[in-house]
């Protein structure tokens, strides 16, 4: 990282939630702000960047990862998750609470704030969770937390099976507008499932999770979200069944918002048949039919937002048998590439349309205080990125500065490279 | 004056502005009276009034007590938790006991809501709710008005901020229908978890935010926070009740006061400097208590006709 007083980016294009603006551009940014755009030269900046070949995009924000810290530092720590944040695009991250022990008081929302902080260069928010201990039975501080550090709260895979507790927590947050992001999962419907239930899960003999675990949970959520007219988000959404669902709640007015990750955009249950354990997420990876409804609802606007869920596991964990590995991958680093060359480069959708999915829409659900999430214009702070859409580079471990290996990208070329990271007076090359 | 037209109390949603206002006027005269070296007179001489409560309480039962005793009534207690009653012996049994034993007027409280109206509608005693569930406490809001009204000499224009736990409290509803019936205007304040749906209808602002709830309040109504409702998990903690809703300073209102209708949760609801300052009427709340109950026990120990 270099601090520096004046940048001078040369002969970029710039690409915002507003589109493509008049290219190329020069911008220059002193003190930490965008303080010119367009034809003017500043040669005696500190430091020049040639942008030629290049994009200026608005820093992303990332509001389902998981850090692990505290408890399980061997996975993933909030500094090294960060900088692979970082290194993928995301100036915003939130760090969900299923640490050990979860984050579930002012007091701990406070320290971790603190400690990324001390750890990260880019912004650590943390969610708290909902439930004390994540069990389910009582509410957590949420008045405290809220008035000390968050106001987004989930106890993201132990979703709150007590529709009593659910209703209290979605009315109790609306004392300070705040946001309850479900991870929809009837537990008791995915028992001891592994993969998606279908073809796949019995050709393969793995015991399968049904779509219903997932739309029972939504089903309920949103009813629960209606009755008391509270927020709701539903977090990775994976089947056409429960994507049929939120629009219904749309179009009924309700205050749902719903994102999607990456890995449930890029794989159909057909990828599992050689058992990689790192394609055993929850929710799992579904069918054909439930990936292409996903892209579909992303092109026709339903999809709020794409988030990583970036889920740190240790190899060790992840070579155990099938049926032992846990849930997740991480993906934090490879999400911005990786997107960009499934959705923007065929034209399913536009750079603009993904950058609102991965900075204003998020931004907007979970209230960032920057309301300049996703705009790049004179007189904001700088919050932008340079990425070179041709370069090639493999994620491995010599490039990935996450703790952990478990992802499906592990060792494979990527195309498009996040070259520097700007945010207000800080320079990253990556 | 008119006679006083109501058989029963049940609650000061069938009371109007103009009976309300009677009420106060009468307690008025009672206040005199206990102020005298001999406060009592014998209005109810040779009536018989049976205290009937089911549900503990100590300032009610004793406030009641008292009211019987300075009227010169005969008065008895029964006093059992419902939990407590025998299995068999239904509410009905009781009723026949009562009847059985020529009691003039019952004073009853119940956890149960409705328990006064089922008595009304099969005894011919009296009936006086003194608190029933979650529905009524009429003679705490009368009492709670006549203080206000003693205090600001009127009622109309006052501005009465009610925290706590409004949807449990039979408290806050019938002063919610008494101080908006007598032209105040009532805002509640306390977690969502805890505001019953509808309160708008019932001529109630709700407010999330203490502060604002407070800020041009001329009566601060503190509630009781009962503990069972942290433990069916509708607020996270005390500590965090005590942060958002608890009452440790003044607003700025000139010439507000406190008030809380007992027992206190000391340092939890209300600080002990807050309730015990200049401005508290929490104690004047107790004394006002027995002239309204007297006023009360008067008007229907007298009452000519049914309706």
């Amino acid at each position: 990282m270099k601090k520096f007083k004046s940048l001078y980016i040369k002969n970029i294009t710039v690409y915002d939630i507003k589109g493509k603006k008049k290219s190329p551009q020069n911008i220059y940014i002193e003190n930490g702000i965008v303080s010119d755009m367009g034809k003017n030269t500043y040669p005696n900046a500190d430091i020049v960047i040639d942008g030629e070949d290049c994009l200026l995009l608005p820093g992303l924000i990332d509001i389902h990862e998981h850090l692990r810290e505290p408890g399980e530092e061997h996975k993933e720590t909030i500094a090294s998750g960060a900088l692979a944040a970082l290194a993928g695009g995301f100036t915003d991250i939130y760090a969900m609470p299923n640490t050990k022990p979860p984050i579930d008081t002012p007091e701990k929302v406070k320290f971790n704030l603190m400690k990324a902080k001390e750890v990260a260069y880019n912004n650590v928010h943390v969610i708290g969770s909902i439930t004390k201990g994540q069990r389910g039975e009582s509410l957590a501080e949420l008045g405290l937390m809220a008035k000390y550090g968050t106001t987004v709260f989930s106890d993201d895979g132990k979703w709150v099976s007590n529709a009593r507790i659910m209703r209290y927590a979605l009315e109790y947050t609306k004392m300070f507008n705040g946001l309850i992001i479900s991870h929809a999962e009837d537990l008791s419907l995915t028992g001891n499932g592994q993969i998606h239930e279908g073809e796949i899960s019995t050709l393969l003999g793995l015991s399968g999770i049904p779509e219903v675990s997932e739309t029972c949970a939504i089903a309920r959520d949103i009813d629960l979200a209606r009755f008391t007219k509270a927020k709701l988000h539903i977090t990775h959404i994976s089947t056409e069944q429960g994507l049929k669902m939120i629009k219904q709640a749309k179009l009924d007015g309700l205050k749902i918002s719903v994102d999607v990750t990456p890995h449930h955009i890029f794989f159909t249950d057909e990828n599992l048949t050689n058992f990689d354990t790192n394609l055993k997420v929850k929710p799992p990876i579904r069918s054909r039919r439930d990936r292409d409804s996903i892209i579909r609802a992303i092109k026709n606007g339903l999809v709020d937002a794409i988030a990583t869920d970036h889920a740190p596991h240790s190899k060790e964990e992840k070579e155990l048998e099938f049926v032992e590995a846990p849930f997740g991958i991480i993906g934090n680093q490879i999400a911005f590439p990786i997107l960009y060359k499934r959705l923007v480069v065929p034209g399913i959708i536009t750079l603009k349309q993904l950058l609102k999915l991965l900075t204003s829409n998020p931004a907007n659900i979970v209230q960032l205080k920057n309301k300049n999430k996703g705009s790049i214009k004179k007189g904001i702070e700088a919050d932008l990125f340079i990425f070179n859409p041709n370069e090639k580079w493999t994620f491995s471990k010599e490039t990935s500065f996450s703790l952990s290996e478990n992802s499906p990208f592990f060792n494979k070329s990527i195309d498009g490279k996040i070259k520097y990271v700007i945010l207000k007076n800080q320079l990253h090359i990556f | 004056m008119s006679p006083w037209k109501h058989k029963h109390l049940l609650g000061l949603s069938s009371l109007s502005k103009k009976e309300i206002t009677r009420i106060l006027d009468e307690a008025r005269e009672f206040y005199k009276v206990l102020e005298r070296p001999i406060p009592s007179v014998p209005a109810l001489r040779g009536k018989t009034i049976l205290n009937l409560f089911f549900e503990p309480s100590t300032r009610t039962l004793m406030s009641f007590t008292l009211s019987e005793k300075r009227l010169s009534a005969d008065s008895l207690t029964f006093s059992k938790t419902s939990s407590s009653i025998k299995k068999g012996e239904t509410l009905l049994d009781t009723v026949k006991y009562i009847e059985a034993m020529k009691i003039d007027g019952i004073v009853v409280r119940h956890s149960s809501a409705g328990v006064p109206y089922y008595l009304s509608q099969r005894i011919n005693a009296f009936v006086i709710n003194a608190g029933d569930g979650a529905h009524e406490h009429p003679t705490q809001a009368l009492l709670d008005l006549f203080t206000a009204r003693r205090h600001f000499k009127t009622l109309k224009g006052l501005k009465i901020a009610i925290i706590g736990d409004i949807k449990h409290s039979r408290v806050a509803k019938s002063n919610i229908i008494g101080f908006s019936k007598m032209g105040a205007s009532v805002t509640v304040c306390g977690p969502p978890t805890l505001i019953p749906f509808g309160i708008e209808k019932m001529n109630a602002i709700f407010e999330y935010d203490l502060k604002k709830a407070i800020k041009d309040a001329d009566i601060i109504y503190v509630l009781r926070i009962q503990m069972e409702r942290q433990e069916n998990g509708m607020f996270p903690s005390l500590r965090e009740y005590r942060e958002l809703f608890g009452i440790a300073q003044q607003n700025k209102k000139k010439g507000s006061i406190i008030m809380h209708p007992g027992p206190i949760n000391r340092g939890l609801e209300l600080t002990s400097s807050m309730a015990d300052a200049p401005n508290s009427l929490i104690t004047e709340q107790v004394k006002t208590g027995v002239a309204v109950r007297m006023a009360i026990l008067y008007l229907l120990g007298g009452a000519s006709e049914k309706i």
